[in-house]
């Protein structure tokens, strides 16, 4: 980087340094990725130019299989939209100080997958032309519909959300004057951090944090109703709504951890994601695959009991026959994976977190593909032969595109915006007394003579953090 | 008339019966042909004629998955016993000729016999007719082709 | 109210696919290519589905034409996000092909799976081309389409008899399948006339309609087989 910028980073406290690092300084390896991962966009972007001008034949798509890999894609996606806002609002209101380091990157990835997930449907349909039908013709009894408004909801709140909590931190860029001057002093919005400005600033996010649950909420159970609303075999469930709420957040929680992981290592914030991040984190992923394995259980269970006829042909087919593969395969990524590795303390470390998140992640893809795809070549009309699906280049090459385009477009964000939030990582050790009070109040003694708790705060905001090392 | 016909009327001693009976070829399969062939006309296709009609050629019969594309009935067991899949291309081979049809495996049709309609093209072109595979043989009493006394046996295609 | 529908006589069908074809040849319904078709993507809004039972040599067939049910309680209709597919005043279930965005959803929402997509632009041979009715429009690439009744044939009839000061008679809005059919196993009419014959016939104790437990309310009525 050039010497006036370097000058003017050294002059900056040390967390400062740490995190405005990655917005001067780039390296050929992020060129390289970036590189890739663009070449990948690109050819996506092929695939679907011929899709629209050939038509959705060039799909495997076919009848009874009207839906596939980007209905996967969609609700896979949107799911794992709810790491950020879920996770940085409820740690939010709950006052979990060990969230400061981890909730800028996960409403980053809120933000970024909840755009690619929102455009999978439009890639989907078959006339992308008159998708502003669903404006000017909107039919409101269609589950379909309801899902644009909570997803437009959700998009506009959470992208506030991720905004407003940032306007701090785009002020002590726009101070520093490392990078794009205007643009940050236009972000910033005047910002100067008085006691007025930040009181005001705090109780708008304390009001955010608090709406954009509900909104979150709302956004995977109507998707949820989606499938359960209409009278296919083992889609008609009412558990739909609030299993696809926790799987949501399941996949998150392991995309989260995912990231946290990569970016620890790439630009060496090991003092920052410190190991109580992943020991916690891991223990909500840990959490989340006994609920997971107990809505799932409790969903075949009911279906299996009912024994109807059209429900047990695509039960058996899920767990028996055609689906048998990626229905066990997701359950192995789903609950036995995570549950053997989060279940001990060893493993609760960025690596036993990261294979522990890349088997949620692939087994919450396979429990998406395994609900879109056995019931849709199983439909209730049986007197017709049954359907079968193999996705085409087509779609598998949008599908590589859309999850290269995200990595990509986070990666540039990390460029632009500091992934940890400075000002919440201050402000959690300056305010280590009033953490100890509070506790105080909850255990009945000064907890500052207690020398546990006291390195347990520690541990989550961090010792005056070192200098990295710079480079020659 | 036909010769052997014709003496046995002029026989001295006959029955007053106006015909005779005589074996008819083809009554035991060989061994390397062990399906008898039976060429039908298949109801929706007028003889064939309208084989080539879009719509017909797209769903010539009410046997589901047969699209386009020629094809021959036989019984699921035959089908299990030759190891070929419902729906697997096949050659229909004779000890004249040999076509290439898809199989389905249908249970109206009786264990020993190959169902093939005849009228019936490839979407190139090709023909796909069980009568060029036909041995020859006349029915004894009126001369004609016989149509189903001619064995065939299934290839994998 | 007019309420059309159809009452098909299971023991009268013989299966010989005379209404498939007659509702292609109305309806300008192309033909897909061998490799599409394989995939499952061929059209056939009337569709005759044959039910194979017993083994050699007991074995038969039941054969059961499928056209669209235009339910009373349509499961499309609700699901469609821009009321593309709707519930007409005379109870036909209608496709919009101008509005509908292919989402496919309806076709999801369908328990019968009556509902087919161009997957293509549809495609016609040369020979077909000149006999393509001017009273149908061809869908684009990208839409829903299913049975209508001949929706096209009720207007045409109405004009006729609006024109010749009279009202609508039974023979005058057929169907292409009802019509055509040589069994005349398919029967249509209004089932709430009393002059039709479908009135009388949808109160046969053989009548039933197919997953009535659903609560769809289809019009397409079903003698079942005696013995």
């Amino acid at each position: 980087m050039r010497q006036a910028v370097a000058a003017k980073l050294s002059r900056l406290p040390p967390d400062e340094q740490n995190l405005l690092m990655p917005l001067v300084e780039t390296t050929p390896r992020f060129y390289l990725a970036a590189g890739v991962l663009g070449v990948v966009v690109l050819w996506g972007i092929f695939a679907y130019y011929l899709q629209v001008r050939y038509g959705l034949g060039r799909t495997g798509l076919n009848r009874p299989e009207y839906w596939g890999i980007y209905i996967i894609d969609f609700v896979f996606f949107i799911g794992i939209s709810h790491a950020g806002t879920l996770i940085s609002a409820i740690l939010r209101i709950s006052q979990a100080e060990w969230r400061r380091a981890i909730t800028r990157s996960a409403e980053f990835i809120t933000v970024l997958v909840l755009g690619y997930g929102a455009i999978q449907p439009i890639i989907d349909l078959g006339r992308p032309d008159r998708v502003l039908n669903v404006l000017f013709h909107a039919q409101w009894r269609s589950p379909l519909l309801w899902d644009v408004m909570s997803i437009g909801l959700y998009l506009t709140a959470s992208t506030v959300y991720l905004y407003i909590p940032m306007i701090p931190d785009l002020a002590i860029i726009r101070d520093a004057g490392i990078k794009a001057p205007r643009f940050y002093r236009f972000l910033a919005a005047g910002y100067q951090d008085t006691p007025a400005q930040r009181a005001r600033l705090e109780r708008t996010i304390g009001i955010l944090a608090i709406v954009v649950i509900p909104i979150a909420v709302s956004v995977h159970t109507i998707i949820g109703w989606i499938f359960a609303m209409t009278l296919r075999p083992m889609w008609h469930s009412t558990i739909f709504g609030p299993y696809f709420v926790m799987g949501a957040i399941y996949s998150g929680i392991a995309a989260i951890l995912i990231a946290m992981v990569i970016l620890r290592r790439v630009y060496r914030l090991q003092d920052y994601f410190k190991p109580v991040h992943f020991d916690y984190m891991g223990r909500l992923l840990l959490l989340f695959s006994l609920l997971w394995f107990y809505f799932t259980f409790a969903e075949y269970l009911t279906a299996f009991y009912g024994a109807e006829p059209a429900e047990m042909r695509t039960f058996w087919a899920k767990l028996a026959g055609p689906f048998a593969v990626p229905f066990w395969l997701m359950v192995l990524g789903c609950f036995i994976i995570p549950l053997a590795l989060m279940s001990r303390r060893s493993m609760r470390t960025p690596r036993g977190t990261l294979m522990a998140g890349i088997a949620v992640v692939i087994g919450m893809w396979l429990e998406r593909f395994n609900i879109v795809v056995p019931t849709s070549v199983n439909p209730r009309w049986e007197m017709e032969s049954l359907g079968h699906y193999l996705p085409s280049w087509v779609e598998l090459s949008i599908m590589a595109a859309t999850f290269a385009g995200f990595v990509l477009l986070y990666m540039i964000a990390t460029k632009f915006f500091p992934i940890i939030s400075i000002w919440e990582i201050k402000e959690g050790r300056e305010k280590v007394t009033e953490v100890k009070e509070r506790i105080a109040a909850y255990t009945g003694e000064y907890a500052a003579v207690n020398p546990d708790t006291a390195e347990m705060i520690a541990g989550y905001t961090g010792e005056y953090p070192a200098l990295r090392k710079k480079r020659p | 008339m036909p010769d052997a016909l014709r003496e046995a009327l002029a026989a001295e001693g006959r029955s007053r019966a106006p015909y005779r009976l005589a074996t008819s070829p083809g009554a035991i399969p060989p061994v390397e042909f062990p399906l008898r062939l039976l060429p039908y006309r298949v109801s929706t296709l007028a003889s064939g004629t309208l084989g080539l009609q879009p719509w017909l050629a797209e769903a010539p019969t009410i046997l589901p998955e047969l699209h386009w594309l020629p094809w021959v009935e036989v019984h699921p067991r035959t089908a299990e016993a030759l190891g070929i899949d419902d729906g697997a291309m096949v050659w229909v081979v004779s000890a004249r000729n040999r076509y290439r049809a898809r199989l389905k495996a249908f249970p109206g049709t009786a264990p020993e016999n190959l169902n093939a309609p005849y009228g019936l093209r490839h979407p190139d072109g090709q023909l796909a007719n069980p009568l060029q595979l036909l041995d020859g043989s006349t029915d004894p009493l009126t001369g004609i082709t016989s149509w189903f006394s001619t064995f065939v046996r299934l290839e994998r295609a | 109210m007019t309420r059309w529908g159809m009452v098909i006589d299971l023991d009268r069908c013989t299966g010989c696919t005379a209404c498939e074809v007659a509702c292609k040849s109305e309806n300008n319904i192309a033909t897909v290519s061998p490799e599409q078709a394989d995939l499952g993507r061929a059209v056939s809004w009337m569709k005759v589905v044959a039910e194979v039972s017993g083994d050699f040599p007991n074995t038969t067939m039941q054969f059961l034409p499928r056209p669209c049910m235009h339910c009373d309680n349509p499961p499309c209709v609700k699901v469609c996000p821009v009321a593309a597919t709707y519930l007409g005043a005379d109870g036909i279930v209608g496709q919009i092909y101008a509005r509908c965005i292919g989402c496919r959803y309806c076709a999801n929402a369908c328990p019968y799976t009556v509902k087919y997509f161009n997957w293509f632009a549809p495609e016609f041979p040369d020979s077909e081309r000149e006999h393509l009715n001017p009273d149908v429009s061809v869908r684009p690439k990208g839409v829903i389409e299913k049975c209508t009744f001949c929706h096209h044939r009720l207007q045409k009839a109405r004009e006729e008899a609006r024109a010749e000061d009279r009202e609508l008679a039974e023979d005058d809005y057929q169907p292409a399948c009802a019509e055509i059919c040589p069994t005349s196993a398919i029967v249509f009419g209004d089932l709430d006339n009393p002059l039709h014959r479908v009135h009388t016939q949808k109160r046969d104790p053989r009548a039933m309609r197919l997953m009535e437990e659903l609560g769809t309310e289809p019009k397409v009525y079903y003698l079942a087989p005696r013995a």
